[in-house]
């Protein structure tokens, strides 16, 4: 991993300015709309090269004060125990994303404690999105034991676990569920 | 009773995992839905299946369990479909206990 970071380091973004096409809006709306949640997951191995895409993925979301941490669970025997700790996984993924906020970032620069939850919440989409796009399946994860799996990994207390990602190839194509029109949940200036 | 017992060598490992579970699953439920209970304890049918997996004969079992993983996520969608599938299961299951005695 770290010699993927140091590669990674090296890869300029695109920049801003830079022409986009019609199609890449289409692509990206498709992209967003073809995610689902999976939860059922077949033994494939996610290769090192797409957890570091992921991770990729994860390090370019909106962010003012990068306070997200990854720790990649993908060992048999930990992964066995972390599982077990996350009631909301309801099938053992190949391997899971715990995303934690560095609460140190957020005490030293005061800054509201919402924020973390704002950067680790877009860094979950963009792993994700990125998921979805490499053809693999994924769902995040909000029942677990927070202070089971700081044990279990080993976290400093300054690590606050916001939320997993459990990820994996899809042994399952989920139907889209239902969406709200966007006329019952946005408004134009005003209610 | 069949008399039909269960000789599996079940790892210790394997069990301390499930009560991990049930204990985690105990934890989360202070906070969680009510009906994220029912939906926990089916979870712990499913997991003691696995745990049998390869290791004894336990087609009634593994066929619940199946059932269960395949309607699990009814809870989310329609509460009383789960209501019912919950029902369905206690039934089935004291129908094959009563006819295996």
């Amino acid at each position: 991993m770290k010699a993927a970071r140091a590669r990674s380091d090296k890869a300029t973004p695109p920049s801003h300015d830079e022409p986009r096409s019609p199609d890449q809006a289409a692509d990206m709306l498709a992209l967003i709309k073809a995610r689902r949640s999976v939860r059922r997951f077949t033994r494939e191995p996610v290769t090192g090269e797409q957890i570091e895409l992921l991770l990729e993925a994860a390090r370019w979301a909106p962010t003012t004060f990068q306070c997200w941490r990854f720790v990649v669970v993908d060992e048999e025997s930990l992964l066995s125990t972390v599982v077990s700790l996350a009631p909301g996984i309801l099938q053992r993924p190949t391997l899971l994303i715990v995303v934690c906020a560095d609460m140190d970032i957020i005490s030293v620069k005061n800054i509201y404690p919402e924020l973390a939850y704002q950067e680790t919440a877009t860094a979950t989409q963009n792993i994700l999105l990125a998921a979805s796009a490499l053809g693999l399946g994924g769902c995040f994860i909000a029942s677990f034991s927070k202070a089971g799996i700081a044990r279990a990994l080993n976290l400093p207390p300054h690590l606050e676990i916001h939320n997993l990602i459990a990820l994996g190839h899809p042994a399952e194509a989920p139907d889209p569920p239902p969406r709200k029109p966007i006329a019952e949940i946005a408004f134009r200036n005003a209610l | 009773m069949s008399k039909k017992t269960c000789t599996a060598e079940i790892p210790v490992t394997s069990l301390e995992e499930m009560a991990l579970f049930l204990l985690a699953s105990a934890e989360g439920l202070f906070q969680e839905p009510q009906e994220y209970g029912p939906l926990r304890l089916l979870q712990g049918v499913t997991r003691i299946s696995r745990l049998l997996e390869g290791r004894t004969s336990h087609s009634f079992l593994e066929a619940k369990a199946k059932e269960i993983d395949e309607n699990m996520e009814s809870v989310m969608e329609d509460e009383d479909a789960f209501r019912r599938f919950v029902s369905g299961l206690v039934l089935d299951f004291t129908t094959h206990m009563i006819q295996h005695k």
